[in-house]
C-alpha cells in the first residue's frame, strides 16, 4: 500500500525536487483505507500520464533536434507533407484505451466513495463510529455519539470506520485529512457525509480546504486516531 | 475615526499605490503634453480600425499583467517562508491579493491580451477589411476598459474584493463593497465580450474573401471562431448569474443563500467558467499551429483533426464544469458522467500535440522567438494537460481539490497555453500591429528566463498540493512541511518577474530604435504577411481570389503573383464616434454610484447611456456611408445581412440569458413561504397584457408589408399601433407590479418573487426599451432623417428584436403564468 506512494514519489517528486525536504507527501502515504484507495487510484493515473508526457517529450526532444536549422543541413524546402491516416488514427486510438484503463477503476471508485453514494449493507455490522461535525468561521466542532463534544480536535478509534456529518453554520468550509482521505465540502443548510474506511492509528493534521475567509488558513484541526479503549476512555472521561 | 500609526501602516499597500500613483499620473500627463500627444490620444479614442483597437486591447492587457504580475510576486513574498509576515499582506490583504490576482488575470489580460491578436490578425489572415462591425468594435473596448478600471478601483479604496475570483456565496454577500465591484465591473467587460463575439463570428462568417472557404482558413481563426461562440454562450451565462448575485447583494433577494442555494451559484460560475478555459486555451492552439507551421516550413499536419478537435474540444467543454464540484455532493452519477466526459476531452486535445510534434517531422525549424516559446508551450501543456486527466478521476479529485494541486494545474494550461501563446503572438505578428520587428536576442532572454522560471514557481505547487497545503492561505506551518517547495516557487515567481523586463526593454528599444519591418518577415504562408507592416487602414485592395490554404506560400512558391478577385463585398462602415466612449465611462461611473447606492447620480449616468445610444442611432455613420459610398443595391443587401447576422447573435445571447432565468424561476417557485403563485397572479391582467403585447407583432408585420409595397399609411398606420400596443402592455404589466408591491411583496419576499420579478423584469424592460427604439425611429422617418434605404434596414431590424421579446413573452405565460392558473 505505500509503495504505490513511494514509487509515485520517486518518479514525480524527489527525482526533479532533491531540495524539497524528503519525499513525504501525506496524500500518498495514506492511513486509511479510502485514502489508500485513493493514493493507488491517483498512482495509476500518474503512470499512465508519464508514459503520455514522456512520449511526447521523446518525440519533441528527436524532433527538434533532429531538424533544427543548422548550418551544413541542406539547404532547400522540406517536403510539405499534409498528414498520414494511419498515423493520426494511432493517436486517436491509443489515447482512448489510455483512457479506457483508467476509466473503469475510475467509475468503480466513484460510485462507490462519491458523497451521496449509498453506504455499503455491510457498514451496519462493521465497526462505525458517526461524528457530526460543525465548521463555523474558523474553528471545528466535533459532536460523538452520547454528545460529547470536542474542539478543533477530533478523536477516533483505530480500525473503525469514520462517518461524519458535517454541517457549517456560516458560509461553505471543506472537510480535509489529507492523510486519512478526500475532502468533502461543508454548507450551511444542508448536510454532506464523508466516509473514511478503516482508519489507521496515529495523529494527523486537519484542514479547511474551501477558502471561508479571514483566518481560512488557520482553520485547523488535529484527527487523534488512538485504540478503540482509549477512545472509550476519552469519551466517557 | 483616530488615526493612528497602527492604522495606517495596516493600510500602507493602499497608500503607497496613491504616493506613487499620482505623482505618475502627473508625469503622464505632462509627458503627453509635452510631446504634443493629445491629437494622437484623441485619434485613438475615436478610432473604429481593428488594428488599432487591437493595439489598445493589448496595450490594456499587458498593463494589466503587471498589476496582476506584482500581486502574483507579493503573493510569492508573502509565502516565501512559514508563518512569516511580509509587510501587511496577511489575512484580508492576502485574501484580497489572489482575489484581485486572479480576477485580473482570467478578465483583464489573458481575454483582453487574446481579444487584441484576435481583432489584429483575424480580418488579416481572412481577407476582411476590418471587423464587421467596427462601430461595436470601439464599446466592447471601451466596456473593456471601464470594467476593468472600476475593478482596479476597488483597491484604491482599500476594498478589494476577497472572495476569490470565483466568488462562492454565502461568502461573497458579505458588506465588503470590493464584492460589488467585482460584479458590476465584470458585468460591464463581459458586455464587451460579447459583443467581441458577436464582431469575430459575424466578420468570420461573413467577410472572408473570395476563396477563402472553411477548408482554407487558418487556424487562429478556426480557433478564434470556436473561442467566439464559446464566449457567447458562457458570458451570457455570466451575466445572468451576476445579475442574480447582484439582486442578492443590493435588493436582498436570496438566490445564493438562507432560503437559496450556495450551489446554485456554483453551477452558473462553472457552466461560464469551464468553457471560459477554452476560450483561453483555443485561440493559443490556434496561433501556435500556424506558428509551427511557418517555422517548420511545413503545412500544418493533419489540419482536418485540427479542425474537428477544436470543434470537438468546444464542444465537450461545455458539459463538463461539474468536475470543478465533485466534492460539493452531487451524487455518483453525476461525478461519474462529468468525470467521463471530461476524459474524453483529453482524446482531441493528444490529436492537436501529435499533429503539433508531426508539423515539425522533417521540417526544417527555425528557432526563432515565437518557435521557441512554442517549443516551450508544448511540454508545458502536456503537464497541464495530464494533471488535468488526473483532476477528472472524482477520488482522486478528492484529495486534490481546493489544493495548490489544483493551483499547479491551471497555471500549467493557462500559463502554459494562453500566456506563451500571447508572448509567441506578440513577437510574431508584432510587425502586424506595430510595423516594427522585436529584437530577437532580447526575446530570447525573455523566453529562457521566463519558461525556467515558469516551471520552477509551478511544478513545486503540485508537491506542496499533496502534502496537504489548501490554496488561498496566506501562510503555512514548519510542521506542514512545505517550506521548500514555497521556497522554489518564490525564486521561480521572481525569475518570471525579471524575465518579463527584458519583454519591456525590447519593446521600448524596437519603439525607440526598431527599424520599420517587411511586409512578410518571416517568409509566411498566410494572408496577413501580404498585407503592410502595419497593415494600411484599407487592406486588401486589390482583394485577393483565394486558391488554396495557404495563399501567399502557394505565390512565393509558383513564382506566380496572387491572383485578384474580381468582385468584392463592401468593407465595413469606418466612423470616427465618442459616443463609444462615452458610453462606457457613463456605464462605469454609474455602476460605481450603484454599489454606494447613490442612486440620483446613477440615475444621471443612465440617461447619459441612454442618450449616447440616442446620438449615436441620429447620427449614424451610415448615413452619409450609403449616400457617400455604397451605391449598389447588392452591396446595402450585403451590409444588411451583416446587420441581421449580427443581431441574432445579440438575440442568441438575449436568449441564453432568460434560458436561464426561466430555469431560475422554475427553481425558485414555489417558495416554501410567500405567496404561491395561484394566490398572486390575476388572470385578468395576465390577458389583457396578453392581448396587447401579441397583436403587436402582426401590427409591426403590417407596417413592414406597407414599407415593401410602397404604402407609407399602411407603414405608418402598423408603427403607430405597435407603438400604442407596446405602451399598453407597459401600463398593464406595470400596474401589476405595482399591485404586487402595494401587497407588499418584493423580490426579497421569497424565492419565487424574486425570480418571478428577475424574468419578468427583465422582459419588461426589454418592452421599455422597445418602445423608445420604435419612438425613435418613428421621428427619424418623420424627419426624413437618412436615406430610405437606412431607414428601411432599421425598422427590420427592429422588427427582429420586437418579434423577439413577444417570443419571450409566451415562454413566460407558458411557464410562469398558466401553470398557476390552472
Ligand atoms: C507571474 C506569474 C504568476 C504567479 C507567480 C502566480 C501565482 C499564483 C499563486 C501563488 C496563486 C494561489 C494563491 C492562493 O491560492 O493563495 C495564484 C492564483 C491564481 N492565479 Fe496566478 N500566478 C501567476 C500568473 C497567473 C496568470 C498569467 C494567470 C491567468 C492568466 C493566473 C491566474 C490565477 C488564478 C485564476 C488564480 C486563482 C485565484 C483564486 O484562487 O481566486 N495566474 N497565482
Ligand atoms: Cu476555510
Ligand atoms: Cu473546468
Amino acid at each position: 500500500m505505500r509503495r504505490s506512494g513511494r514509487l509515485l514519489c520517486l518518479l514525480g517528486g524527489s527525482a526533479l525536487l532533491p531540495l524539497a525536504g524528503g519525499c513525504s507527501v501525506r496524500v500518498l502515504e495514506p492511513a486509511s483505507e479510502t485514502a489508500d484507495e485513493q493514493a493507488k487510484l491517483i498512482a495509476l493515473s500518474f503512470a499512465i500520464m508519464v508514459v503520455v508526457t514522456a512520449t511526447v517529450l521523446a518525440l519533441l526532444a528527436r524532433f527538434v533536434y533532429r531538424y533544427r536549422e543548422r548550418p551544413g543541413r541542406e539547404p532547400g524546402l522540406p517536403e510539405q507533407t499534409r498528414g498520414n491516416r494511419w498515423l493520426e488514427l494511432s493517436w486517436i486510438v491509443v489515447p482512448i484505451l489510455l483512457l479506457a484503463v483508467l476509466a473503469v477503476p475510475t467509475v468503480r471508485l466513484t460510485m462507490a466513495q462519491s458523497p451521496g453514494a449509498e453506504l455499503p449493507a455491510d457498514d451496519a455490522e462493521a465497526q462505525v463510529v458517526h461524528v457530526e461535525v460543525q465548521a463555523e468561521q474558523f474553528a471545528w466542532t466535533f459532536r460523538y455519539a452520547g454528545g460529547k463534544t470536542s474542539h478543533d480536535t477530533l478523536y477516533l478509534p483505530a480500525g473503525y470506520t469514520a462517518v461524519f456529518h458535517l454541517q457549517s453554520r456560516d458560509v461553505i468550509h471543506s472537510f480535509w485529512i489529507p492523510k486519512l482521505g478526500g475532502k468533502v465540502d461543508v454548507f450551511p443548510d444542508r448536510e454532506t457525509t464523508l466516509r473514511l474506511v478503516d482508519v489507521k492509528a496515529g495523529e494527523y493534521q486537519g484542514k479547511c480546504a474551501e477558502f471561508c475567509g479571514t483566518e481560512h488558513a488557520w482553520m485547523r484541526f488535529t484527527a487523534h486516531v488512538v485504540d478503540p479503549a482509549a477512545y472509550e476512555a476519552w469519551l466517557a472521561g | 475615526m483616530k488615526l493612528s500609526c497602527e492604522a495606517l501602516y495596516a493600510q500602507s499597500d493602499v497608500i503607497l499605490a496613491w504616493v506613487l500613483g499620482l505623482p505618475a499620473m502627473a508625469a503622464l500627463l505632462l509627458y503627453i503634453t509635452k510631446r504634443r500627444k493629445w491629437p494622437l490620444l484623441l485619434e485613438y479614442a475615436r478610432t473604429t480600425n481593428h488594428r488599432k483597437i487591437g493595439l489598445m486591447y493589448i496595450g490594456g492587457g499587458l498593463l494589466f499583467l503587471f498589476r496582476g504580475g506584482l500581486d502574483a510576486l507579493l503573493i510569492r513574498a508573502q509565502l516565501l517562508l512559514p508563518e512569516w509576515s511580509f509587510w501587511v499582506l496577511q489575512k484580508d490583504k492576502y485574501n484580497g491579493l489572489f482575489t484581485t490576482h486572479g480576477t485580473i488575470m482570467i478578465f483583464f489580460v489573458a481575454m483582453p491580451l487574446l481579444v487584441g491578436l484576435m481583432n489584429v490578425v483575424v480580418p488579416l489572415q481572412i481577407g476582411a477589411r476590418d471587423m464587421a462591425f467596427p462601430y461595436l468594435n470601439a464599446l466592447s473596448l471601451w466596456l473593456f476598459l471601464g470594467g476593468a478600471a472600476l475593478f482596479n478601483v476597488s483597491f484604491l479604496f482599500a476594498t478589494p474584493p476577497t472572495a476569490g475570483w470565483t466568488a462562492y456565496a454565502p461568502l461573497a454577500l458579505g458588506p465588503n463593497p470590493g464584492q460589488s465591484y467585482y460584479v458590476y465591473s465584470l458585468q460591464i467587460s463581459g458586455i464587451g465580450t460579447l459583443l467581441t463575439a458577436i464582431n469575430l463570428l459575424t466578420t468570420i462568417v461573413r467577410h472572408r474573401a473570395p476563396g477563402m472557404t472553411w477548408a482554407r482558413l487558418p487556424l487562429f481563426t478556426w480557433a478564434s471562431l470556436v473561442a467566439a461562440a464559446l464566449m457567447l454562450f458562457a458570458f451570457s451565462a455570466l451575466s445572468a448569474g451576476l445579475l442574480l448575485m447582484l439582486m442578492d447583494r443590493q435588493f436582498g433577494t436570496d438566490f445564493f443563500t438562507g432560503a437559496g442555494s450556495p450551489i446554485y451559484w456554483q453551477h452558473l460560475f462553472w457552466i461560464f467558467g469551464h468553457p471560459e478555459v477554452y476560450i483561453l486555451a483555443l485561440p493559443a492552439f490556434g496561433l501556435f499551429s500556424d506558428i509551427i507551421a511557418t517555422f517548420a516550413k511545413k503545412p500544418v499536419y493533419g489540419y482536418g483533426a485540427m479542425v474537428l478537435s477544436i470543434i470537438l474540444i468546444g464542444f465537450l467543454g461545455l458539459m463538463v464544469w461539474v468536475h470543478h464540484m465533485f466534492t460539493v455532493g452531487l451524487g455518483p452519477i453525476a461525478n461519474t458522467f462529468f468525470a467521463l466526459s471530461t476524459m474524453a476531452i483529453a482524446v482531441p486535445t493528444g490529436i492537436k500535440v501529435f499533429n503539433w510534434l508531426f508539423t515539425m517531422r522533417g521540417g526544417r525549424l527555425q528557432m526563432t522567438t515565437p518557435m521557441l516559446f512554442a517549443l516551450g508551450f508544448i511540454p508545458s501543456f502536456v503537464v497541464g494537460g495530464v494533471t488535468g486527466v488526473m483532476l477528472a478521476v472524482p477520488v482522486a479529485d478528492f484529495q486534490f481539490h481546493d489544493s495548490y494541486f489544483v493551483v499547479g494545474h491551471f497555471h500549467y494550461t493557462i500559463v502554459g497555453s494562453t500566456i506563451l501563446g500571447i508572448f509567441a503572438g506578440l513577437y510574431y505578428w508584432y510587425p502586424k500591429l506595430t510595423g516594427k520587428q522585436l529584437n530577437e536576442r532580447l526575446g530570447k532572454w525573455h523566453f529562457w528566463l521566463f519558461i525556467a522560471g515558469f516551471h520552477m514557481t509551478f511544478l513545486p505547487m503540485h508537491f506542496a498540493g499533496l502534502q496537504g497545503m489548501p490554496r488561498r492561505t496566506y501562510t503555512y506551518s514548519a510542521a506542514d512541511g512545505v517550506f521548500g517547495y514555497n521556497a522554489i516557487s518564490s525564486a521561480g515567481a521572481f525569475l518570471m518577474g525579471a524575465s518579463m523586463l527584458f519583454l519591456v526593454w525590447n519593446v521600448v528599444r524596437t519603439h525607440r530604435h526598431g527599424r520599420p519591418a517587411p511586409a512578410d518577415p518571416w517568409d509566411g504562408r498566410t494572408l496577413e504577411w501580404t498585407v503592410g507592416s502595419p497593415p494600411p487602414e484599407q487592406t486588401f485592395e486589390p482583394m485577393p481570389q483565394v486558391q488554396s490554404a495557404e495563399p501567399l506560400w502557394q505565390a512565393k512558391r509558383s513564382g506566380r503573383l496572387m491572383a485578384e478577385a474580381r468582385q468584392t463585398r463592401p468593407a465595413p462602415v469606418p466612423a470616427r464616434p465618442l459616443t463609444p466612449l462615452v458610453l462606457a465611462g457613463a456605464l462605469t461611473a454609474g455602476a460605481m454610484a450603484m454599489i454606494y447606492r447613490w442612486y440620483v447620480p446613477a440615475a444621471l449616468c443612465a440617461a447619459v447611456v441612454l442618450a449616447a445610444m440616442l446620438i449615436r442611432s441620429w447620427r449614424d455613420e451610415r448615413i452619409d456611408w450609403y449616400a457617400g459610398h455604397v451605391r449598389r443595391e447588392a452591396d446595402r443587401q450585403t451590409l444588411y445581412a451583416d446587420k441581421r447576422a449580427g443581431v441574432w447573435g445579440y438575440l442568441t445571447m438575449d436568449a441564453i440569458v432568460f434560458a436561464v432565468f426561466f430555469v431560475t424561476y422554475v427553481l425558485y417557485t414555489p417558495s416554501a413561504q410567500g405567496p404561491q403563485p395561484g394566490e398572486l397572479f390575476e388572470p385578468g391582467s395576465v390577458l389583457l397584457a396578453t392581448l396587447l403585447l401579441l397583436p403587436s407583432s402582426a401590427t409591426l408585420v403590417l407596417a413592414e408589408r406597407g414599407l415593401r409595397r410602397g404604402a407609407p399609411r399602411l407603414m405608418w398606420l402598423g408603427l403607430g399601433a405597435t407603438l400604442a400596443l407596446a405602451l399598453g402592455f407597459a401600463i398593464a404589466e406595470g400596474r401589476e407590479f405595482y399591485t404586487y408591491a402595494q401587497q407588499g411583496y418584493t423580490p426579497a419576499t421569497s424565492g419565487f418573487l424574486a425570480a418571478y420579478y428577475v424574468l419578468v423584469g427583465l422582459h419588461f424592460a426589454h418592452v421599455l426599451f422597445g418602445a423608445g427604439w420604435l419612438a425613435s425611429l418613428m421621428l427619424q422617418r418623420r424627419a426624413g432623417h437618412g436615406p430610405p434605404a437606412l431607414l428601411e434596414e432599421k425598422q427590420r431590424i427592429f422588427g427582429l428584436y420586437w418579434h423577439f421579446v413577444d417570443a419571450v413573452w409566451i415562454g413566460i405565460v407558458a411557464i410562469v403564468y398558466v401553470p398557476s392558473l390552472l
